[in-house]
């Protein structure tokens, strides 16, 4: 009995360790306290150069969902690649009576960087890079008061900044990829096509901003559609899957997932970012999907011709819908890394 | 018809004959539990027949545990109250237990406290307190070896309350052995 308490204790001790301190191999959690809620940030990676990529998952993810064979191989050789778990997300623990404003959440963005800044030296490069609702908290952070001097660039991927823009533009882009592939005499599902454009046009459009979810049919309808007409890639979902069972525990996710939903609310609430775009004057690296009907790439176009910064980039994907990490990983992370490389 | 399969369920559980499983030496358990493979924990725990009077199948039960989630933290926990046996047949049992005296403390490997004007101090030993009652239900045999008592396997529930802004219900699997105690 009493060899196996020892065991315990070991284990115990060995988990509390200190982490390793060399930069070139990070492989390491660290906890952020703010505002009542307890963060984790794992930190992976080379650190050598001192550049921190920070993710922002998007909504229902999680920080580690990112962590796919392809990050490490092509990010984490390169920078120190910090997943973190954004507050009551899948391992973050809190005690929260009340919901929080997108804003309120947003300031846990800064108190990471505050974290990592404290652990890692003044001097590290902190690059911020958000998927669809990190582009909302992310963007959200960035027009806080100091907020873009801490950072040396900003990527957004899928980024839904603005809901009602979203929903709109959602819309918009099922008409017309309804529409395109229709004359196209390739096309096998022409008749499936005819009747999703039919459907879409008889909706009532002013319905569509107060019911959102009216729309989920038709879009997983046209993504089917859109991977049987091999006009887009399937997202590699064995990483995905490997993400969720392997490096995370999926019971913490799930069950946290279902308790807290702030991207909903932020959708249910018109949260709007668009009119403060010039405000953003930060080095920007925009990265959309061609074919992504949940945050439509005509956002990533209208954040390319009203945000400030002067230095500012939008690629589109051209086989990809909302998930292009998965889907065309090697485009995306290439210009993630020229982004990184130029500005670093 | 949900009646009639209800009725046949029941009627097929009640075919078990059932029937209380009398507990008058004190046991060990020692147990894996874990809500998934990457998550291991271990549980051991001391069964006490009811203070002398009582000798029968509800029993006083105490254990300590922990599990570790690799990548996020370490949990150390302890819960406390009655176990019931039961059994199918000579050889087979079963243990319902419910444990509402229960505390998990999570630990967490480094954390940093950011205080509002952006400066940020270590935290000693960081982690967090919940309230963690226990529920278990499992199912056992008797081997042949004389020492073990039982070999069970089954879920556990644990409730964390309060977790963010509701309960975080853990699901657990495990699996362990019942030893004499001397």
């Amino acid at each position: 009995m009493k060899s196996i308490l020892y065991c315990l204790l070991l284990l115990s001790c060995l988990t509390l360790a200190c982490g390793k301190t060399d930069l070139s191999k990070l492989d390491e959690t660290i906890y952020v306290r703010y505002n009542g809620a307890d963060m984790p940030a794992y930190v992976h990676g080379n650190g050598s150069d001192k550049v921190f990529l920070v993710v922002l998952h998007g909504g229902g993810s999680f920080g580690l969902a990112f962590r796919t064979p392809d990050f490490r191989r092509e990010l984490e050789s390169r920078y120190a690649v910090v997943y973190w778990d954004q507050r009551e997300q899948s391992m973050s623990q809190a005690n929260q009576a009340q919901a929080l404003s997108v804003g309120e959440r947003a300031k846990d963005v800064g108190a990471l960087l505050s974290v990592l800044k404290a652990k890692y030296g003044e001097d590290i490069k902190l690059f911020l890079f958000g998927h669809s609702w990190g582009g909302t908290l992310g963007m959200t952070y960035l027009l806080q008061e100091g907020a873009q001097e801490q950072l040396k660039g900003w990527i957004m991927a899928s980024g839904a900044y603005d809901f009602p823009l979203t929903i709109d533009e959602r819309y918009l882009l099922l008409l017309d990829v309804s529409e395109a592939a229709v004359p196209n005499p390739n096309d096998m599902r022409e008749q499936q096509w005819i009747d999703l454009n039919t459907e879409l046009r008889a909706l009532n459009q002013d319905s569509l901003r107060s019911d959102p979810d009216l729309l989920r049919p038709y879009v997983e309808d046209a993504l089917r559609y859109l991977l049987l007409d091999n006009e887009i890639l399937p997202a590699n979902l064995g990483n995905l899957y490997r993400t969720t069972i392997v490096e995370n525990n999926p019971l913490y996710w799930w069950l946290n997932d279902r308790a807290s939903k702030p991207y909903l609310e932020a959708r249910d609430a018109g949260y709007a970012l668009r009119e403060r775009l010039a405000e953003i004057t930060l080095p920007t690296l925009l990265l959309w999907g061609r074919f992504d009907l949940s945050v439509p790439p005509a956002l990533g176009e209208i954040a390319l011709a009203e945000q400030g910064s002067v230095d500012k980039t939008l690629v589109i994907l051209e086989q990809s819908e909302h998930l292009p990490y998965l889907s065309e990983s090697e485009q995306f992370l290439a210009e993630m890394i020229a982004f990184v490389e130029r500005l670093k | 018809m949900q009646r009639i399969a209800l009725l046949t369920l029941l009627m097929g559980f009640l075919s078990f004959n059932l029937s209380a499983q009398k507990i008058d030496t004190p046991e060990w358990d020692v147990s894996y539990v874990g809500n998934n493979l990457w998550n291991p924990g271990l549980q051991f725990g001391r069964l006490i027949p009811g203070l002398g009077r009582h000798e029968g199948p509800v029993i006083y039960q105490a254990h300590l545990g922990a599990y570790w989630d690799p990548q996020a933290q370490f949990n150390l926990y302890a819960f406390a109250g009655w176990q019931y046996r039961g059994s199918f047949s000579k050889r087979d049992y079963f243990d319902i237990r419910i444990s509402p005296v229960g505390l998990l403390r999570s630990f967490y490997p480094e954390a940093y406290r950011v205080l509002d004007n952006g400066n940020t101090d270590k935290i000693f030993l960081p982690g967090r307190w919940y309230y963690a009652p226990e529920f278990s239900l499992t199912w056992g045999f008797r081997p042949k070896n004389e020492q073990i008592k039982q070999v069970y396997f089954g879920p556990q529930l644990f409730l964390l309350l309060p977790y963010n802004s509701r309960i975080l219900p853990i699901l657990n699997f495990q699996i362990g052995l019942n030893l004499k105690s001397n």
